[in-house]
């Protein structure tokens, strides 16, 4: 990777709860330490399962939730000491993509008041007829063409809504996209469709994903480099096939193990869960390794001490926050 | 021997725009113990094929055809008749478990009163076997978890919970309708291990509904797909991976990222998006995203036919000599 765009370090989010009935002020670590690089052009996979953090990490760079320690460095500024101000600029390069794109529409507002919004308040520069001949443009990049310009958003499906978000999100050629599981509402043949759309977008623009993902196969798919997010923390970080060739952290494995694959042969006879159980409550969580309560290979150190990344190849590319790593060959998960 | 034969069953839904066929002359038959797969994609009809069945369609909607179990005519029963036939002959589970429970009851005090309600049993009885179950479905420590309430339940331990409401009634059939899909993978895999596990040791008939090829393949023997209301193709699940047919079951198949292969530069997609169940094409409901359609297939819709032993295909593209 090239000199990374964002480098996000020891980036801590709590959420407070207030006070309980009786008990004392309760405070969820919603992402506890997380560094990572992005570079240009890239595509970083975000997995991990529900409450692990995912969707917060990308809202947290974006600043629509704040972070409480930890930097945010995008093209060498510390986002997170910048005021509403001096952040606003810089929010033309940092766009998101939601996972529900008829929520994320105004019901009330046209294809084309919805995708020259960000114009409005980023290019005032721009007359009435560039930003139509903007919008006509991006519409067209993405697939749909001007009779949509004067519809509203009830009168798409789902996957053209997904193409109006898009374009939305792209119409100021931003550096970064924060795709929140942007295609798992969408059926298998839609799906197929905006993925491909995604892909040749960053080819032709050069826009980085962060692209946060439930789905292991899209994200596989998809990305260069993956991140595994288990309760706030970061489990394994590496290239994508370096990832899924050689997992080197229980709970990756355990995550890979637990995808059925579409084919019945290799599913046959196979018992899939190698995990028991489900994460534990971030409110609570277990006290070392966040994931010693599931993981099959934990011995006490992983009770005591919290484990940091720790290279697995020579150039660190491929991370890893596990006392036993080293062990991995032992465990058939 | 069959345990279900479904025959030219047919769902309209009222609609404020008027009536809307959902499910058009569908036509499969259960085999006792077999798991059959459906998949489709959303608004294909998969689920109010099997709603049509049991009868739980939304007022208004009308149900033609024919679904016979045993001796029994589903099609045209009445309430008290389909009642009785829920939960002790087919049982369904849905994808959220938490609209399937009760807020206000423990979850051991409805599963007891399935068991009430169907084999008539007293209180402590109900409740034995009630703690049997949410045993057998793997609830981890259920003797105590049998007084929490659903709210207190992780949503897999709710799914079990479901998962074990269904078998109380001893059904010969388990209809599942995307009954991962509300769950992390993670989980999704233990629930799936409980279906093989079932299959395996209790020899129950199974339905599998799903979006989700990888789901299917791992757990049905035969695989039955839906487009647009209609079965498109039916075959064994080794031959419908191996080598599907129909070119929706082509597309869908080509159309998903794998998880067990590195990634490729493009996916292959299917053009265009799924028709308005309002608004059928004439012919064949996949004319207009197929690249093998012709002036016949929009002229008039397929017969799903048989092209092999055990495998049938709705296209005029396929076994014509």
């Amino acid at each position: 990777m090239s000199r990374p765009i964002l480098s996000v370090r020891d980036l801590i989010v709590r959420f407070d709860l207030g006070r309980g009935l009786f008990g004392p002020d309760r405070v969820l670590t919603a992402i506890d330490g997380v560094s990572f690089d992005l570079g240009a052009g890239e595509t970083l996979g975000i997995v991990g399962e529900s409450g692990s953090g995912k969707s917060t990490l990308g809202r947290a760079i974006l600043r629509l939730i704040p972070a409480e320690a930890g930097q945010i460095v995008w093209l060498g500024q510390d986002l997170r000491r910048l005021g509403e101000g001096a952040m606003r600029p810089l929010r033309r390069d940092l766009q998101i993509v939601f996972q529900d794109p008829l929520a994320a529409l105004d019901p009330r507002a046209t294809v084309f008041q919805s995708i020259a919004e960000p114009l409005a308040t980023h290019r005032p520069d721009m007359t009435r007829i560039q930003m139509r001949e903007a919008v006509s443009r991006w519409l067209a990049r993405v697939g749909l063409d001007d009779t949509a310009l004067d519809r509203y958003p009830h009168e798409f499906s789902g996957g053209q809504c997904q193409r109006i978000g898009i374009a939305r999100a792209m119409i100021l050629e931003p550096r970064l996209i924060v795709c929140d599981e942007a295609v798992s509402a969408l059926d298998v043949s839609i799906q197929a469709q905006i993925v491909n759309l995604l892909a040749a977008l960053q080819r032709e623009t050069g826009v980085a994903l962060l692209f946060i993902s439930h789905n292991l196969a899209v994200v596989r798919h998809l990305s260069h480099r993956i991140l595994v997010l288990y309760l706030g923390r970061v489990a394994e970080i590496g290239p994508a096939e370096a990832l899924f060739a050689d997992p080197c952290h229980p709970y990756t494995r355990a995550l890979l193990a637990a995808v059925p694959p579409p084919d019945p042969v290799a599913a046959r006879g196979r018992r899939r869960a190698g995990l028991t159980g489900e994460p534990p409550s971030p409110l609570n969580p277990p006290s070392g390794c966040a994931f010693r309560t599931r993981c099959p290979l934990a011995i006490e150190i992983c009770a005591t001490t919290m484990p940091t990344a720790e290279a697995i190849d020579d150039d660190a590319l491929h991370l890893a926050a596990c006392h036993r790593w080293r062990d991995r060959s032992t465990q058939g998960a | 021997m069959s345990r279900l034969i479904v025959d030219g069953l047919t769902v309209t839904l009222g609609t404020l725009s008027g009536p809307r066929t959902v499910v058009r002359e569908v036509g499969l038959t259960l085999g006792e113990g077999e798991t059959l797969g459906l998949v489709g994609e959303s608004g294909s009809g998969k689920s109010l094929l099997w709603l049509g069945v049991l009868g739980l369609v939304p007022p208004g909607a009308v149900v033609t055809g024919s679904a016979r179990l045993g001796d029994t005519e589903l099609v045209g029963a009445g309430q008290g008749q389909l009642a009785d036939i829920r939960g002790r002959r087919i049982a369904m589970v849905f994808q959220d478990p938490m609209t399937a429970l009760n807020p206000y009851l423990t979850i051991g005090r409805q599963l007891a009163e399935v068991v009430e309600r169907h084999h008539g049993a007293d209180r402590s009885t109900a409740r034995r076997a009630a703690l049997d179950l949410l045993d057998r479905v793997g609830i981890p420590d259920a003797a105590r978890r049998i007084d929490l309430y659903p709210h207190e339940f992780s949503g897999g331990m709710r799914q079990r919970a479901t998962i074990a409401m269904a078998l109380l009634g001893r059904p010969d059939i388990l209809v599942a309708d995307e009954p991962t899909t509300a769950l992390d993978v993670t989980v999704q895999a233990q629930i799936l291990d409980l279906f093989a596990e079932l299959k395996r040791d209790g020899g129950l008939t199974q339905v599998l509904i799903s979006h989700d090829l990888g789901v299917v393949a791992g757990l049905a023997d035969r695989v039955a797909v839906m487009y647009a209301g209609r079965l498109v193709e039916v075959a064994g699940v080794e031959d419908l991976f191996a080598c599907p047919l129909h070119p929706y079951t082509q597309g869908l198949l080509a159309a998903m990222p794998r998880v067990d292969r590195p990634g490729v530069d493009l996916l292959a997609t299917i053009p265009g998006q799924p028709p308005d169940p309002a608004r059928l094409p004439p012919g064949c409901a996949f004319a207009p995203r197929c690249l093998l359609a012709d002036d016949g297939c929009r002229h008039a819709p397929p017969v799903l036919a048989p092209v092999a032993p055990g495998r049938q295909v709705a296209c005029r593209k396929v076994g014509a000599p």
